[in-house]
């Protein structure tokens, strides 16, 4: 009889703990969905180390009128002080205008520069991620709740979330380490949330741009001579392994791992002679390592003794 | 005075009803009033009320201190007494003026030292975080936007006068090349989101095949 009493409770918490669990991840999908739906108007700060830059950034969905109207999603990120690439995306394309360079066109449905923990689909976060709500704090007099994005496993770095109570909208992304220390720290400084399409955006509805992404350079890239035995967890090697070109040393190989979210590069190039190397930008870890008459490079976000073993599995 | 009268005063000042005699004969009798004010107070004490050292005579015995004091000299200089007032203080109080100046040295040293306690306290609270932001890892200044990288200007890149030519070729010559694999990095990427985004309209025309056929 104790047993089954037992039993019903432990049923009955694990339902508990289950149903909390979905909730967790509806929360997070609120935050997903407030960057697509939301018609906005948003400054945000880029923090790294020696490092501060700030962006702004406009989203706002156009209802096209037709026989069938499709909402096209009009989005554009650009520095907010000084001169760069101002950066566009209508629907499913992304226009990268830099000065004195010709406009380059990808196909994406989400500008990469932004938080991609924020534009994954749900289900590739959830393989590498567990969700775990912290508590609630004041952010610029809003109500913030943080929702901690922990890797499952301990040597990827997690996402900690702060979403306005209110919107679901996200006010701060940290990567942290797996000592919780702040790595890269991504944070909103004004949010302005429309009831229609900003008007900056109303010139890009009929803007005319490149049609087409630039058509991909041939797929004949037989990497014999190097292969890669090991490979983080989680991660993959994409199929198709285009060579990339370079102006002064050549590529002898080059690798890109993704695990739906992150992305890793490897290159082998001849070595100049250089020392070892081991830089990091943000969460971004560049190791240079030499071995023999060979310069491996590994840039990614990981941490930097998976980098070695990385780069030490180029045979 | 009767207790008859005393104890419709009383009951009157416990804001019972009074009759328009009763009330007459309050408004034109002192020794009432006097009573009345007496109840009043005793009500007030009773209740907590009452302000401390409250004085009801203040303003007749001011008015007598006015009355007693002589009128005053409006034509008289203030000049002169001004400067000789000062004279004064200086001349008779200089000990305590030299009290003073050490009283608002001590009082600044401690002000200033409750401040640097506060800086140091507020530093070491606010360092706690930020520290991984300025980790040991050297950082490599990457152009800020991912699109088309700008190269890091060369010309500005801070190369240290005490490295000698020779490293300070070799700096520039690794700094040039991880600005070349960043932008390789960047090229890699875009390749991988158009092949992705090709697969995908190609299985969605593969699709679109199938349900016609």
């Amino acid at each position: 009889m104790r047993f089954r009493v037992w039993r019903f409770c432990h049923i009955g918490l694990t339902l508990c703990s289950l149903s909390a669990f979905a909730d967790d991840w509806q929360q997070f999908e609120r935050t997903q969905q407030a960057v697509r739906k939301f018609n906005f108007d948003v400054s945000f700060v880029q923090v790294r180390p020696n490092q501060l830059i700030t962006y702004r950034w406009l989203h706002g969905i156009h209802e096209q009128s037709g026989a069938l109207p499709v909402p096209l999603e009009l989005e554009r990120l650009l520095l907010q002080d000084g001169v760069g690439t101002d950066t566009f995306r209508r629907g499913d394309k992304v226009y990268y205008a830099a000065p004195d360079a010709p406009v380059i066109v990808t196909q994406n449905d989400s500008i990469k520069e932004l938080p991609a923990v924020l534009f994954e689909p749900l289900t590739v976060i959830q393989q590498l991620y567990d969700i775990v709500p912290g508590s609630s704090v004041p952010l610029s007099g809003r109500t913030a709740q943080l929702l901690r994005l922990s890797a499952r496993d301990a040597s990827r770095y997690s996402y900690w979330l702060w979403q306005d109570a209110e919107t679901g909208f996200p006010l701060r992304v940290d990567t942290v380490d797996e000592q919780n220390e702040v790595l890269d720290r991504w944070m909103v400084v004004h949010l302005q949330l429309k009831p229609g399409l900003p008007p900056e955006l109303q010139s890009l509805i009929s803007a005319q741009l490149p049609a087409q992404p630039h058509a991909l350079v041939n797929r004949t890239a037989p990497q014999q001579a190097f292969k890669l035995n090991w490979l983080p967890n989680g991660y993959q090697l994409l199929p198709e392994q285009a060579p990339v070109s370079t102006r002064s040393v050549p590529v002898l190989a080059n690798w890109l791992l993704s695990d739906g979210l992150h992305q890793i590069s490897v290159f082998v190039q001849p070595s100049a002679r250089l020392p070892a190397q081991q830089l990091r930008d943000g969460a971004t870890t560049i190791l240079v390592t030499t071995r023999q008459n060979l310069d491996i490079t590994v840039i990614g976000p990981l941490r930097p003794e998976l980098a070695a073993r990385l780069a030490a599995a180029v045979e | 005075m009767s207790s008859e009268h005393q104890e419709w005063l009383s009951a009157a000042s416990d804001n019972q009803n009074v009759s328009a005699e009763q009330l007459d004969s309050l408004l034109s009798d002192p020794d009432l009033q006097a009573s009345w004010l007496r109840y009043q107070l005793a009500g007030s004490v009773l209740r907590q009320e009452l302000a401390p050292q409250l004085d009801f005579d203040f303003a007749d015995r001011f008015s007598t201190l006015l009355d007693a004091e002589a009128p005053h000299q409006l034509a008289a200089e203030p000049v002169p007494v001004l400067q000789q007032a000062r004279a004064d203080a200086v001349g008779g109080t200089q000990p305590a003026a030299n009290q003073g100046w050490w009283k608002m040295l001590m009082q600044g040293a401690i002000a200033a030292g409750v401040a640097i306690v506060a800086v140091v306290g507020v530093q070491q609270s606010q360092q706690k975080p930020d520290e991984a932001l300025t980790a040991p890892l050297p950082i490599l200044q990457t152009s800020p936007i991912g699109g088309v990288a700008a190269p890091v200007s060369l010309s500005q890149t801070s190369v240290e006068s005490r490295f000698t030519p020779q490293q300070q070729q070799q700096q520039l010559e690794q700094q040039r090349r991880l600005q070349e694999l960043m932008q390789a990095r960047q090229q890699q990427i875009r390749l991988m989101e158009q092949a992705a985004a090709q697969q995908a309209k190609n299985a969605a025309a593969d699709e679109g095949k199938g349900q016609q056929q």
